[in-house]
């Protein structure tokens, strides 16, 4: 008895005794790589508590802080900024204000004992900078000129410059750049302002001058110059011309809200076309002139001329926005104005431009440009639906930024509950649908990991109750909240980074906010809206239900929705234009918008994990609620009770609650 | 033309050798060599991690060779496996970490990386306790080394 029972604990012990740790793990150049996939707050909240060596593998790893300089260090703090040179890999240079900024020599003086600092380390071997940031004063050709051929010097090291000016950037400021420093990557030139005010006639009469001054010439050969993005540019005839002659390597070319002077259209249609053939590499192409638009002929040049690895479209959103009147909008589609070119194309159902641009877009950017009338954000941009059809044609599309285009929640009611619950509040019976009724197209991007929009009501449908109109009464919010979370949540399972803004958001369990927790890739979140239903920690309280204890590892994500990301294959029926993605009946479409989807998720997660913990948003690392209509102290409270109720179920999760002012929603 | 890679249990592995060159390490042999028939041992590779590691470099032979600089874009720094690469790496822990080692000895960066990016999903939404218990850690921190860090970071806590 004694000795069957001792050799049956000796067979336990031996079946749980603990496996040595890998030997992986105890390789720090390893540990490193695996940690940079990791965010720097899990690192420093969660990884380095694991072990002693682990956790120095994340101190060495620890991002230093920005060095910045400006011309008012006094000595301890310049000593700290030249010991902090050797070790950080981001330079800032700007400059404050102060009662000594018109003492020119001084500031001369300062700036030159700056450059030859870096000039020294640099060839002592001493420096690691990557990246330097210069803004206000120094920004300009006075500064700059004794800055670059240091920069370049430094071009070892330093591959990414990034100005932020107070004007207008020039040619003569770009192809300064660019002849003196050869070896740049990424050249990031921004303005301060948003919108900057039309050029006065004495103003292109100097630029005139300058020109002149400096007579167009081609550049040296720029072959590492991959990324150059320029916004408001003072455009003339040869200067982007002459860019891309040089920069042949480029991969992203983005000249945003550009100021054409001496500049006609036939100079734009031009510089696309030589865009096309000088640049073979270019993936991801944004030009945008201030108060121009993509024209019809301009659209079938770009599509006849872009370049051969162009998979990333960058337009202004105002090339989509449709200009529907605010007030007494008509329901019916055929009286609403004419559609923009960019609507025209992106809504095509022809087969060619299908087949050869939108199924190889894996990128495309609405970029928010300000308006001229006086706005400096624009609340949404309408365009009837346009969005969506894309989203539809555009199986291979990966990231979606158009903050602020709005995307009908219409399009992706498939069940038609939005408009049974209009036809009950006019008192109509609601309509059955047929079997002949065609089924509703759904997004074919199946793999989007980036999504960031507006979700909104079609202008065009009337809603009774001016509540329900804005989306602003509950039940309709409710509705809304379960039609978009329901969706996105089944058709979307690869979503990283989510940002979506809507009048009226709701989080509660009841609206479906915990259908988003089948992304389980998702590791940003941003919500915004002018105010949230429900934020209160009863209407969180599936999160907490989820037992912290008795942790299975399990190795890969695919729990849930792994069947809607595995590939499809992608046909097109011979009658119909809309494109099939085989699959998609195993989606269960026939729940979205319906509170059974809730709790058909509920029964999912049980039936998977049984008596497991389950842990939703196993990757999430950022999350970020945004207030318009609220109350300071309203917010305060929130942000407490949400951050308190995230730190506790993920601490690893950055949560950020604050409130915006109306222009930033 | 074929190479013959050898294992470290003496295995003899047939490979073409564009599918071989996916590994830095063998390329740079084959270059110092030149033109032989000679197999190349690879004495930290067993023949079951080998497999896997051929099974890898096969299917991606035609890619388009790794420009070192692209992989800094932030957009591919997430967690973005490809399909065929999660299903690859659906194998046991200890044959997960031997990839990870092959890959970092034959130099083959993009098989480093989606062993490494696994690794890092393990990590995700684990506690340390669940980290170590995972991995079989053995957590080497007094209570006031780890208080100690603890008030370090409090400046991450309140970002």
């Amino acid at each position: 008895m004694t000795s069957l029972f001792k050799s049956k604990r000796q067979s336990m012990l031996k079946a749980t005794s603990p496996m040595p740790m890998p030997m992986t793990l105890t390789i720090p150049e390893i540990l490193e790589r695996i940690f940079s996939f990791l965010s720097n707050r899990r690192r420093l909240t969660v990884v380095q508590f694991v072990c002693k060596q682990w956790h120095a593998v994340c101190r060495h790893m620890a991002d230093p802080q920005p060095t910045a300089w400006d011309f008012y260090l006094i000595e301890p703090q310049y000593s700290v900024f030249v010991a902090s040179l050797t070790t950080s890999r981001v330079l800032r240079l700007f400059s404050k204000g102060s009662h000594f900024q018109d003492v020119t020599e001084w500031k001369d003086e300062r700036w030159r004992k700056l450059l030859a600092v870096v000039d020294a380390l640099q060839t002592a071997g001493k420096i690691q900078l990557q990246e330097v940031l210069v803004g206000d004063e120094l920004s300009s050709v006075h500064f700059l000129d004794p800055l670059l051929p240091v920069l370049d010097h430094c071009s070892t090291s330093i591959s990414i410059l990034r100005l932020q000016l107070k004007e207008r950037p020039d040619r003569t400021l770009l192809h300064l750049i660019l002849r003196v420093c050869s070896n740049l990557q990424v050249l990031d030139i921004k303005t301060e302002h948003s919108m900057l005010m039309p050029l006065r006639d004495e103003t292109v009469a100097a630029l005139e001058a300058k020109e002149a001054e400096s007579p167009l010439k081609a550049l040296p050969v720029q072959s590492r110059l991959k990324t150059l993005e320029i916004a408001h540019l003072i455009l003339t005839p040869g200067t982007v011309e002459a860019v891309v002659d040089a920069c042949t390597a480029l991969r992203q070319l983005s000249i945003w809200q550009a100021y054409p002077a001496q500049f006609t259209k036939q100079d734009g249609t031009r510089m696309i076309r030589r865009v096309a053939s000088a640049c073979p590499l270019l993936n991801t192409f944004h030009f945008s002139i201030q108060g121009w638009g993509w024209s019809n002929a301009d659209m079938v040049m770009f599509l006849d001329y872009q370049p051969p690895c162009l998979t990333g479209w960058s337009f202004s959103d105002k090339d989509i926005e449709m200009n529907l009147p605010s007030m007494a909008l008509s329901p019916s589609v055929q009286s609403r104005p004419p559609v923009t070119p960019l609507c025209r194309m992106l809504q095509s159902a022809d087969s060619l431009l299908l087949k050869n641009h939108h199924q190889r877009l894996t990128f495309l950017e609405l970029k928010r440009t300000p308006r001229n009338n006086g706005r400096d954000r624009v609340p949404d941009v309408q365009c009837a639906g346009a969005l969506h059809q894309f989203l539809c044609n555009a199986p291979c599309l990966q990231h979606l930024l158009a903050p602020n285009v709005v995307l009908e929640i219409e399009n992706l009611d498939i069940n038609k509950i939005l408009q049974q619950e209009r036809l009950s509040q006019n008192n109509k019976k609601p309509q059955q649908r047929s079997a002949q009724d065609s089924a509703p197209p759904i997004w074919a991007c199946r793999r989007i990991r980036t999504l960031h929009v507006t979700f909104d009501h079609d202008q065009g449908i009337v809603y009774q109750g001016a509540g329900a109109a804005s989306g602003k009464g509950k039940d309709v919010s409710t509705l809304d909240s379960l039609i978009i979370f329901g969706y996105l949540s089944r058709c979307c399972p690869d979503l990283r980074d989510l940002q979506m803004r809507r009048w009226s958001t709701t989080v509660s369990m009841e609206a479906g906010f915990c259908l988003l927790s089948r992304l389980e890739r998702l590791e940003k979140m941003i919500l915004t809206g002018r105010h949230f239903d429900g934020f209160t920690k009863q209407d969180l309280g599936w999160i907490l239900k989820e037992t912290p204890q008795g942790a299975t590892a399990k190795w890969l994500p695919g729990l849930s929705m792994l069947s809607a990301a595995s590939p499809r294959s992608r046909s097109r029926p011979p009658s119909g234009s809309q494109l099939i993605v085989d699959g998609s009946e195993d989606l269960q479409w026939g729940l979205v918008g319906r509170v059974e989807d809730v709790h058909e998720w509920e029964r999912e997660v049980k039936a998977r994990v049984g008596g497991d913990r389950w842990c939703s948003w196993p990757g999430l690392e950022y999350l970020q609620f945004k207030w318009v209509d609220s109350h300071d102290g309203a917010v305060n409270k929130m942000r407490q009770e949400v951050v308190a109720l995230w730190r506790e179920r993920w601490p690893a999760v950055e949560v950020i609650v604050e409130k915006i002012r109306f222009f930033e929603y | 033309m074929p190479v013959i890679l050898v294992s470290s249990d003496n295995q003899d592995f047939k490979v073409d050798k564009e599918v071989a060159e996916r590994s830095i390490l063998i390329k740079n042999m084959l270059e110092d060599v030149g033109e032989s028939d000679s197999p190349i041992p690879l004495p930290n590779v067993t023949a079951a991690v080998l497999t896997k590691v051929i099974e890898y470099c096969e299917h991606h032979r035609n890619d388009p060779v790794q420009v070192p600089e692209e992989t800094d874009d932030p957009r591919k720094r997430s967690n973005d496996i490809e399909e065929w690469d999660m299903k690859f790496m659906q194998v046991d822990q200890e044959m997960l970490f031997e990839i990870i080692l092959a890959a970092n000895y034959l130099d083959i960066k993009p098989l480093l990386d989606v062993g490494c990016k696994t690794v890092a999903n393990i990590i995700k939404g684990k506690t340390p306790e669940e980290i170590r218990k995972a991995f079989n850690i053995v957590n080497d921190f007094t209570p006031e080394e780890e208080a100690q860090i603890k008030k370090e970071n409090e400046w991450a806590e309140d970002r």
